[in-house]
């Protein structure tokens, strides 16, 4: 069909074919793609449970993680609904004493499980999440932007009871200023 | 100089010709369009089962016809046609990040219905969900009598998405038929209530 020594005479425009498609798709990828990923906590950092991070212009660290069922106590104290379990991680932080307030983190934390029988789940900290609470929180439950001094929040999270049994439980932390990386604790 | 091209040559180039035409054509006939490149994922669901999509799931308990509805807040709205109750339960399965019942539509015949806003909070309407949490509780569609009880509404849908745009995501669509009970002149309904009932 083709005379000989066509591929020959057009190996220079061929080459050019092989190279240019793959790096234009590559380029429209990257584009569509890597700056949709960049955009949120995509990239994770993972913290060992017990150890600390520089993340952002703070130290951070879980000082504990402690469980309500909607049956104790605290539960019904917090009006848990049925079948739902109170997650309370109280985050240390240690925040640079330089800085304005501008400069200074604003956090969101969520609580993710992976692994088990279900598909990766998260959860929003309790103050932003749909399932009400009741009773006595704790007064901070978010990063501050004002204080200079070590202290701690303690986020919550509601949670379906099952939540963890057969799976890990990791919090994520992430600041604007660092996206997309972001600090994932590992929790008892 | 250089040879002439044979005849054959010539047939042989036409055709190829004609054959890369023909895929051409078939692709272009066959590729899905815009429309249906962006339409939701539906999953079908049946009245008193679980459905389950990528981050919604829903099941319908009932479904009622009434002439006025008492919500769980005492809200009582009137209405020149007649209320479309639906009882169910909802959650978000994968984040709770911008999951909302944005999508709560009934569909009879070629016309679609978005769920009532106006009862407030005593609705499961466009609330936020929960990942893996039950929300139980009302939809209300107010819908002409004559549509509530054409022929069509035996054969109405009622369609579910945990976004207000429910492009490219799942959509949970189950069959419901509008016309199976009589019509009743008034119901109480619960408040919306979380967790495993």
């Amino acid at each position: 069909m083709l005379r000989p020594g066509w591929f020959r005479q057009n190996r220079l425009a061929l080459l050019a074919v092989l190279v240019l498609l793959p790096v234009t798709l590559g380029i429209m990828f990257a584009y569509q793609w890597l700056g949709y990923f960049e955009r949120f906590p995509s990239r994770p950092v993972d913290v060992a449970t017990g150890d600390s991070i520089q993340y952002g212009r703070s130290e951070w660290r879980i000082d504990s993680t402690d469980r309500f069922g909607a049956d104790s106590a605290r539960g019904q104290e917090r009006g848990l609904p049925a079948g739902t379990d109170l997650i309370v991680v109280t985050v240390r932080v240690v925040p640079s004493s330089t800085g304005t307030d501008k400069e200074h983190d604003l956090c969101t934390v969520r609580l993710e499980e992976t692994g088990g029988e279900h598909p990766t789940r998260s959860w929003a900290n309790a103050t932003g999440a749909a399932v009400p609470l009741t009773g006595t929180g704790p007064d901070l439950t978010s990063c501050s932007r004002e204080l200079r001094t070590p202290y701690t929040f303690d986020a919550q999270f509601v949670v379906p009871a099952d939540t963890g049994d057969w799976s890990a439980l990791t919090l994520g932390a992430s600041v604007v200023t660092e996206l997309p990386e972001y600090a994932r604790f590992s929790l008892d | 100089m250089t040879a002439a091209v044979p005849r054959w040559r010539h047939a042989a180039n036409g055709l190829t010709l004609v054959g890369i035409l023909a895929i051409a054509a078939v692709v272009l006939h066959t590729a899905p369009d815009r429309e249906l490149q962006q339409s939701p994922i539906t999953v079908t669901g049946a009245l008193g089962e679980r459905a389950s999509g990528r981050n919604i799931a829903a099941t319908v308990q009932s479904v009622t016809v009434t002439e006025s509805v008492t919500a769980g807040d005492g809200w009582a709205g009137a209405t020149t046609g007649v209320w479309v109750v639906v009882e169910l339960t909802v959650e978000a399965v994968v984040t709770d990040q911008a999951a909302v019942l944005g999508t709560a539509v009934l569909r009879v015949g070629d016309a679609g219905f978005s769920a009532s806003t106006r009862p407030g909070p005593a609705t499961v309407a466009a609330a936020s969900l929960a990942t893996g949490i039950p929300l139980t509780g009302p939809l209300m569609f107010e819908l002409p009598a004559d549509v509530a009880a054409s022929a069509a509404a035996a054969h109405a849908t009622l369609e579910l998405a945990a976004n207000s745009d429910p492009r490219v995501d799942s959509q949970i669509v189950v069959p419901l038929d509008l016309t199976a009970d009589e019509p009743q002149t008034s119901i109480d309904v619960a408040y919306p209530e979380w967790g495993a009932r």
